[in-house]
């Protein structure tokens, strides 16, 4: 894509910051009320890597990537991860790559991939009206597919965990810019964010939970955001 | 995964007010004037063309995880798809089919167009083997393919060259579960094809 | 806010390396380097940016386009290591599968080297060129210095979603951001001339002949003549602008330093490829970029005219283009191929294809069997089997 091709893509910005506010909220898709649960075990819970990346807006328009406030981010929402998980009696673990024959950890790889395009396509046409797939009605049946017991193998787990954002902040001065704009009847994007989290049910493959991460629900910035967002986003899941 | 972000905004843009996929029901109906399928269950077909050229695009669960590709009638000198939206300048030029291909060229070209299109060097075929079409001889091989977004992609390539043109189908779905669930629906789909119109005259 | 706060104390201590970076230094002490083993000051932007940097190289790890084999790996590792001893264990070097001309380096340490360019080297030496002047950039930190400067200004226009994984690295096979890697990221002059200093004193000190670095500017350019539209989209060209004027040079700069004692390895670096040759010829071919492909096999033949699979890769240019002369053409390259060396078995199924299209049906036949005499256990077979039936 050419300088045009950039205008391009801030006008798209711009415009599904709008979309996605005016989009008739969808919230949160649930299939199961609760967490099957053996009778008398916790159900396992495998929080797999955390693909969350958190970036700056600066004045000029350049996205720049913020490594502290990535790990801040992903310190805090795991905490917040763990407080949920212990209120509602669900043992979580951490992805440990390592774990698994040669051949797991293979399907796990390809799995973390084919969840970001599957959270996608879920993300798109379920939540956004004009890109709904007719055929599918009002079902929510997106899934990872029966091979997801590569993870039940080789993490010991019952469920799966799944976190994307990405995540864009106005730098001080690129509010100035905006408000310079706005004054002058142009408009400028303040930062934008794509986020989705699933739950995954690992006997089966298919996403038992989803739900879109809406920015006024969250800065995962600070410890107490960054856990009301979880709590907003996941927590309840965890049921 | 910038390109993940914009790809899924733009899907928002690009949609705008009109509906971008419309429901295709399973009953027989002719695609793009040239080929009668029927199908044995709901799928969507897009509105909007994300692939340019003779071709018609139907997807289940999303174009990200499986879609499938009719040709209805690729004449000599024309690519088989190309990108929709970049503008022509900016475009490498695509290889281009010849109606005297025999099969393996059709592979060669349908590689080189994935390649291409996708912008990767991880595509190739295998198997390909003579197969009935449309109630005449026509040729089937697989594909397997690993774009961008580092997704492995199987699928099946049917196809039949009638009067010069190509006509066929081209499924491709996610290697884990878009693709092997319903491969048996794209048979049924295959077997139940008939050239119609003036591709119907030898 | 924060964030300002964090900029201030940046801006100092960027400033204060700066200082001690492009402190005036005689030409070949070390000290205008940066030291072996280093690491950024906690806190500061060059931190951050090598942060942002390591979380690209962790989705690198993974990538299915990068080159795992171990002994082209250890190779190029090799090659690194003779350029800068003291600065190996700094760097990590990723293959990539991408059948265009690039090489790049991040400010962490992490180089990329496009298959393209692995295909259009000579020898060893001119892939020396290309790593030491990469490492030229990491030794100076030109990188840094252009990141500072794009943030900077203000002006700079609006350049979303590129972020810095743009930064010295390429994309596989993307080449949807030429332009604006280019304008972002693209070093200065000054730089360039710089790195092409640096990557001829590391290349003369490990014993490889200087000459090869003016070469592969002067092969690139003559294969961008091949059409304006390659030009275009060169990603080098893109990232290192007016080749001309440094090949001009580079040149007299090469020229000066040789004492014609320098190494080549041409058999050596042919030798090292030999694994991954067919792939990545393939995949030039893939591109259906004729005029270019033509020209980048032809300088490769004029070195080494009895390598088989050079023979094979020109028929099949001028079988794939299709034009109204090109199957005779095609046939006599083939024919060459099979009198060199290392032809592979596939030359002959070309040539069923050929023939086939020539109407020699009896000849197609024949080397359907030469075929099957030399893979057995050929998957196609079944395939050209069915091109052969009447």
């Amino acid at each position: 894509m050419q300088a045009g091709g950039t205008r391009w893509r801030l006008v798209l910005i711009a415009a599904s910051v709008v979309a996605l506010s005016a989009c008739a909220p969808m919230g949160v898709q649930r299939q199961a009320d609760q967490l099957t649960r053996e009778a008398g075990k916790e159900p396992t819970v495998v929080v797999m890597p955390l693909d969350v990346e958190l970036s700056e807006l600066t004045a000029g328009g350049v996205e720049e990537p913020q490594a502290e406030w990535t790990q801040a981010a992903l310190k805090n929402m795991r905490s917040a991860l763990e407080e949920a998980a212990r209120n509602y009696k669900v043992k979580l673990v951490d992805y440990q790559p390592q774990r698994g024959t040669l051949e797991d950890r293979a399907t796990s790889l390809e799995l973390l991939k084919l969840h970001r395009a599957v959270g996608g396509a879920a993300l798109v046409h379920y939540y956004f009206p004009e890109r709904r797939l007719p055929s599918k009605g009002d079902k929510f049946d997106w899934s990872l597919g029966p091979s997801v017991a590569a993870i039940a193998r080789s993490q010991g787990a019952d469920y799966a965990l799944f976190l994307f954002v990405r995540d864009r902040y106005a730098s001080a001065g690129r509010v100035a810019v905006m408000v310079v704009a706005a004054l002058m009847g142009a408009g400028v994007s303040g930062g934008s964010q794509v986020g989705f989290a699933s739950l995954v049910d690992l006997r089966t493959g298919n996403i038992v939970w989803f739900n879109r991460l809406a920015r006024a629900s969250g800065d995962l910035r600070t410890p107490e955001a960054a856990a009301e967002t979880v709590k907003v986003l996941v927590s309840d899941s965890l049921k | 995964m910038t390109r993940l972000v914009t790809a899924l905004l733009a899907a928002v843009l690009l949609s705008g007010c009109v509906t971008a996929y419309t429901l295709v029901e399973p009953q027989r109906q002719t695609v793009g004037g040239a080929i009668s399928v029927e199908p044995g269950m709901k799928w969507n077909k897009l509105g909007y063309s994300a692939f340019k050229g003779k071709v018609e695009t139907w997807t289940l669960d999303g174009p990200a995880l499986n879609t499938l590709l009719f040709f209805t009638g690729v004449p000599d000198g024309e690519p088989l798809f190309v990108r929709a939206s970049a503008d022509s300048g900016s475009q490498e030029k695509p290889p281009v089919f010849r109606a005297n291909m025999n099969p393996i060229e059709v592979q060669e070209l349908l590689e080189a167009t994935v390649k291409l299109f996708f912008q990767t060097t991880l595509a190739d075929e295998r198997d390909l083997r003579a197969a009935p079409v449309a109630g005449g001889r026509g040729f089937r091989f697989d594909t397997r393919m690993t774009g961008q977004d580092e997704v492995e992609r199987d699928g099946t390539f049917v196809g039949t060259i009638r009067d010069g043109k190509l006509y066929g189908a081209w499924f491709q779905g996610a290697k884990l579960h878009y693709f092997h669930r319903y491969l048996p629906e794209f048979d049924r789909i295959v077997s139940s094809a008939q050239l119609v119109g003036a591709a119907a005259q030898k | 806010m924060n964030i300002q706060r964090r900029h201030f104390g940046c801006v100092l201590c960027g400033l204060a390396w700066l200082a001690l970076a492009r402190g005036v230094a005689a030409q070949g002490t070390a000290s205008r380097f940066v030291a072996p083993g280093y690491q950024p000051p906690a806190g500061s932007d060059e931190k951050g940016l090598w942060q942002q940097m390591d979380r690209v190289e962790q989705e690198l790890q993974t990538s299915p386009f990068v080159i795992r084999d171990p002994k082209l790996n250890a190779y190029l590792r090799e090659i690194v290591c003779r350029l800068g001893k003291d600065y190996c264990s700094d760097m990590r070097i990723y293959i990539v599968r991408t059948p265009q001309f690039n090489a790049s380096m991040a400010p962490n340490g992490m180089m990329e080297v496009w298959t393209g360019l692995l295909l259009r080297c000579n020898d060893e030496a001119q892939l020396a060129a290309i790593l030491g002047h990469e490492m030229g950039h990491y030794l100076r930190r030109h990188t840094l210095d252009r990141y500072r400067d794009a943030r900077e200004k203000s002006s700079f226009g609006a350049f979303l979603g590129l972020g810095l994984a743009a930064a010295g690295v390429g994309y596989a096979g993307g080449l949807a951001n030429l332009a604006l890697l280019a304008s972002i990221y693209a070093y200065s002059r000054d730089q360039e001339r710089e790195a092409d200093q640096i990557g001829l004193e590391l290349m003369v000190k490990a014993g490889y002949a200087p000459l090869a670095a003016p070469e592969v500017w002067q092969q690139l350019i003559a294969e961008s003549k091949a059409s304006t539209a390659e030009r275009a989209q060169n990603v080098m060209f893109a990232t290192h602008p007016d080749p001309e004027e440094r090949m001009g040079t580079l040149s007299a700069e090469a020229k000066r330093m040789d004492k014609g004692t320098g190494e080549r390895d041409a058999e050596r670096y042919r030798a090292m490829l030999a694994g991954v040759r067919e792939e990545i010829l393939r995949d030039e071919l893939a591109l259906r970029q004729y005029g270019r492909s033509e020209v980048v096999l032809d300088r490769l033949l004029a070195q080494s005219p009895d390598d088989g699979l050079l023979w094979y890769g020109k028929g099949e240019v001028y079988r794939l283009r299709g034009g109204p002369d090109d199957p005779a053409r095609a046939m006599q390259a083939y024919g060459k191929a099979l009198a060199a060396k290392g032809a592979p078995p596939e030359t002959y199924r070309s040539i069923v294809m050929v023939e086939l299209k020539l109407g020699h049906k009896d000849r197609a036949q024949a080397a359907y069997d030469a075929y099957l005499k030399r893979r057995p256990d050929a998957s196609d077979a079944g395939a050209l089997r069915m091109l052969l039936e009447p």
